[in-house]
């Protein structure tokens, strides 16, 4: 049953990803991957986990299996690096989007004031990595449409309410208090930006209704691949 | 449907919110002052950035909810059923006032009744007999005007989100936890809206992340000293 699946899942788009989701195994792998001394990998690890290819999966699943470093045990750091890799990608998201020059006034003070909160998420988890013991992920390299106001600023929406779920999803699973306080002090922040952004282009302040989904680390990996370069 | 704030009008001349009947001035501020709390209550959000928190962590590891909420994360559970008792009686009335609201602020009326009134019952359910009773409220007119309605209802917003922020870490039960954090994130999208609509014409955006890049948690008996400060309890 296991051989049957990962044929099929080395056959689909994201198949590692769906075994990510399916096997222990290989989440703690990558787990450790992430929160390795070798993180600098993560955003090839990310791509590679969800690309499709044979190759790019055996190559992650070895380096995976070589991983090692200070803090490589350690979930909390694995998370405060994914946490970091998406703030990352939005932090050079908003950027994007202020350079384009779509919004002015108040909308573009709205715009620079979340990215710049976005580049201090940064900091702070980069700083959390450290203190955990682990060594920060480097900078992915984003890809981002930027198209006109109305489709940036929907991206908007749809990239903070995945960064509001992507915290929720993780905050049960963190184990230093600290690390805790911090992400949950982030994660309302998100939820803050996702439903201004939900009132500006005219969506659900709560997609969700009255409770919040979380999303896990698969999802949320696959759905950021598409903003990796 | 019209909306008073929107990408359209943000587009053309870049001051869309000028068209959002919108509140100014500070009021959250002052409504914490006036209760009392602010000036030593906050606790910075530079805090939680310096070495990830010592204050934060102060306030989150300690300051539960009084004995008489009961023990434990049953305290816990009813402190946070009377913040949103009293959050979905002050829409409640609200709805039932008929107020000329914009579009958006009724849109934003609708959703935050359903959502506070939804977590009532969710609470109510999870605390079975235990659940505190539903205390007897006053609003002395704050949800029968237009702008007394939306400066309250952003400084409750975000005292929830204070509130649940402060015993994020205090409650034991993982399926609990998961729960009040799940309200968490609705409490914050709650208040960045009613922020954004009461910023009006302010450009910046600091009523919708009104502690900056990261929220505040608050103890209970900071939020409690706030609330009584409110005269809404009334019994």
């Amino acid at each position: 049953m296991r051989s049957e699946s990962a044929e099929q899942t080395d056959r689909a788009p994201g198949g590692l990803v769906e075994r990510l989701v399916r096997d222990d195994v290989d989440r703690k792998r990558f787990l450790k991957l992430a929160g390795s001394a070798g993180a600098a990998s993560f955003g090839a690890f990310v791509l590679a986990a969800c690309g499709s290819s044979k190759k790019a999966a055996s190559t992650a699943a070895t380096t995976a299996g070589t991983a090692t470093g200070a803090g490589s045990g350690s979930g909390d750091v694995a998370i405060a690096n994914y946490a970091l890799t998406l703030e990352y990608l939005e932090t050079e998201f908003y950027e994007k989007v202020e350079a384009s020059g779509f919004f002015k006034g108040a909308t573009a003070s709205l715009i620079k004031g979340f990215g710049s909160q976005e580049q201090t998420h940064v900091e702070a988890l980069k700083g959390a990595v450290t203190k955990l013991g682990g060594t920060p992920a480097e900078k992915p390299a984003g890809r981002f449409p930027i198209e006109n106001a109305t489709q940036v600023a929907e991206l908007a929406y749809t990239v903070e309410n995945l960064g509001a779920a992507a915290y929720l999803g993780q905050a049960a699973k963190i184990q230093n208090p600290e690390l805790l306080a911090a992400a949950l002090a982030i994660h309302t922040v998100e939820a803050r930006h996702a439903a201004t952004l939900g009132t500006l282009v005219k969506k659900s302040i709560t997609p969700d209704g009255a409770f919040a989904k979380p999303a896990d680390m698969s999802t949320v990996l696959a759905a950021v691949k598409p903003f990796l370069a | 449907m019209s909306y008073n704030v929107n990408l359209e009008e943000i587009d053309a001349d870049g001051a869309v919110r000028e068209a959002a009947d919108g509140v100014s001035g500070d009021t959250r501020l002052s409504f914490l002052k006036k209760a009392g709390v602010a000036g030593g209550g906050l606790l910075s959000g530079g805090a939680i950035l310096s070495t990830l928190a010592p204050g934060a962590m102060a306030a989150t590891q300690h300051g539960r909810p009084p004995a008489k909420f009961g023990r434990g994360d049953i305290g816990i559970l009813n402190y946070a059923l009377t913040l949103e008792y009293l959050e979905a009686a002050f829409y409640n009335g609200a709805t039932a006032a008929n107020l000329a609201l914009n579009p958006q602020t009724a849109a934003f009326l609708k959703t935050v009744t359903a959502d506070e009134n939804a977590h009532v019952a969710f609470l109510k359910k999870a605390l079975g007999k235990k659940a505190a009773k539903q205390p007897k409220f006053d609003f002395k007119g704050a949800n029968t005007s237009v702008e007394s309605f939306m400066k309250t209802a952003q400084v409750l917003e975000n005292t929830g989100v204070h509130a649940y922020s402060g015993q994020a870490l205090n409650i034991k039960t993982p399926g609990y936890v998961k729960a009040a954090l799940s309200i968490l994130t609705v409490e914050a999208r709650h208040a960045s809206v009613i922020g954004l609509l009461n910023e009006g014409a302010a450009p910046g955006g600091k009523e919708m992340t009104p502690d900056g890049p990261f929220d505040t948690p608050l103890t209970a008996s900071q939020v409690l000293k706030a609330v009584e400060g409110t005269k809404f309890i009334t019994g």
